[in-house]
């Protein structure tokens, strides 16, 4: 069980990755971003919330997919823990940005969308494995 | 003898069966512990990001005392000897031209003036290699709460280009920005940035900001960065000897700027 949930979080972080790291490649080199829906890509982009604190959010995203990858190289409960965490933080900040996407930018970007999916899995997958109680031993 | 083995056992096993539901209990207890400190935690984490996030960034209008009298030196600074006609800085000969398509509301715009355009403006445009062109496309600024301004707030920066200070306009509104969504472009403001443009005729602005041609212009501007599909700002378009550039969207970084300049050059 544990093996096949391991392999779907390397899976959903690995997918996580190209997304994030696309969009922090686009930013970085002054690319247009390839969009499906007619400019929403762009707009979020450019939107002031694309940034916090003046770090474009994707890398932010990038860095946290990579921290839930390599929290499952720590076998304990504490990687488990930590894997969860970071996961349920991705989550709660992709609920917010696409809140923002909505309602105030009123523009969907589908690698945004596409990342908060993988996120929305991977605290699942994450949570899972976390709070599954298993006896020590 | 034996019944006597036989209860030290079982109080043994009793022990020992309430020492494991001691541990488990513990056990239990402190994973309880682990998952509430996890979660309060993320929930703290993401608090403070979305507080960062909506609280937005720099700074919150018009600025007085000693912080605008940095943000003006730094203006002229930059801009200092440069020749200017209309939205156009540098010199009208220039072999590159750089077109941007900005929305002085557009905070994106704001990072790449104060960034990477900055260090164009002071080495490529001043050395006369590369000439810079400002045009109008509606973004942050349509998002908000009173998009028609956005006619009025652009040809205020033209209208400082009929006396060849479009430029300094454009950085100084930049420079003190207002928050988005804050509905902070008004009268007031846009004549507050006009007062700090050294040496401009401010009477001579205030009529020609009203001017038809310059609220024409902007439109313009818009039709051409839709034929060009441009939907984002800042979209530069860079121009050479050698033909066009891949345009460059958003807050792209100096080197490459200088990368598609070389390519054209």
């Amino acid at each position: 069980m544990d093996r096949r949930l391991v392999i779907a979080i390397v899976v959903f972080c690995l997918l996580g990755i190209a997304d994030a790291g696309y969009l922090t490649y686009v930013h970085y080199a002054g690319l247009k971003v390839a969009c499906l829906a007619h400019g929403g890509c762009e707009t979020v982009q450019a939107s002031r919330w694309s940034k916090l604190d003046g770090v474009p959010v994707s890398l932010l995203g990038l860095i946290g997919y990579i921290a839930i990858l390599l929290s499952l190289l720590i076998r304990t409960e504490l990687g488990r823990a930590a894997g969860f965490g970071i996961a349920l933080i991705g989550f709660g900040f992709s609920m917010y940005l696409t809140y923002r996407e909505i309602f105030t930018i009123k523009a969907i970007c589908q690698w945004c969308v596409g990342s908060a999916v993988f996120m929305t899995v991977l605290v699942v997958l994450t949570g899972i494995r976390f709070l599954r109680d298993e006896a020590p031993g | 003898m034996a019944s006597r083995t036989k209860q030290k056992e079982a109080a043994r096993a009793k022990r020992l069966a309430e020492e494991r539901a001691r541990q488990e209990r513990e056990r239990r207890q402190r994973r309880l512990r682990m998952i509430a400190g996890v979660v309060i935690g993320a929930v703290a984490v993401v608090a403070v990001a979305i507080a960062i996030s909506s609280g937005g960034g720099g700074s919150h209008g018009l600025q007085t005392g000693t912080k605008l009298t940095a943000t003006k030196a730094s203006v002229n600074n930059v801009l200092a000897g440069i020749p200017q006609s209309g939205s156009t800085l540098g010199n009208a000969n220039a072999p590159v031209t750089v077109t941007e398509f900005g929305d002085l509301q557009c905070p994106i715009c704001r990072d790449f003036a104060l960034g990477a355009e900055n260090q164009l403006i002071s080495n490529e445009v001043k050395s006369g290699k590369v000439k810079l062109v400002y045009r109008s496309l509606m973004t942050a600024t349509g998002n908000g709460p009173n998009p028609s301004i956005f006619p009025t707030q652009q040809a205020a920066a033209l209208a400082a280009g009929e006396q060849q200070k479009a430029w300094q306009y454009i950085l100084l509104f930049y420079h003190q920005q207002g928050t988005e969504d804050t509905n902070y472009v008004n009268t007031a403001y846009l004549d507050g940035i006009a007062r700090q443009v050294a040496g401009l005729n401010f009477s001579k602005w205030s009529t020609d900001r009203q001017s038809a041609n310059l609220t024409g212009q902007v439109t313009t501007d818009q039709q051409l960065a839709a034929s060009k599909g441009f939907t984002s700002t800042p979209s530069l378009t860079i121009q050479g000897p050698k033909g066009s550039a891949q345009p460059i969207v958003g807050d792209a970084s100096y080197s490459s700027l200088q990368q598609a300049i070389k390519s054209v050059s």
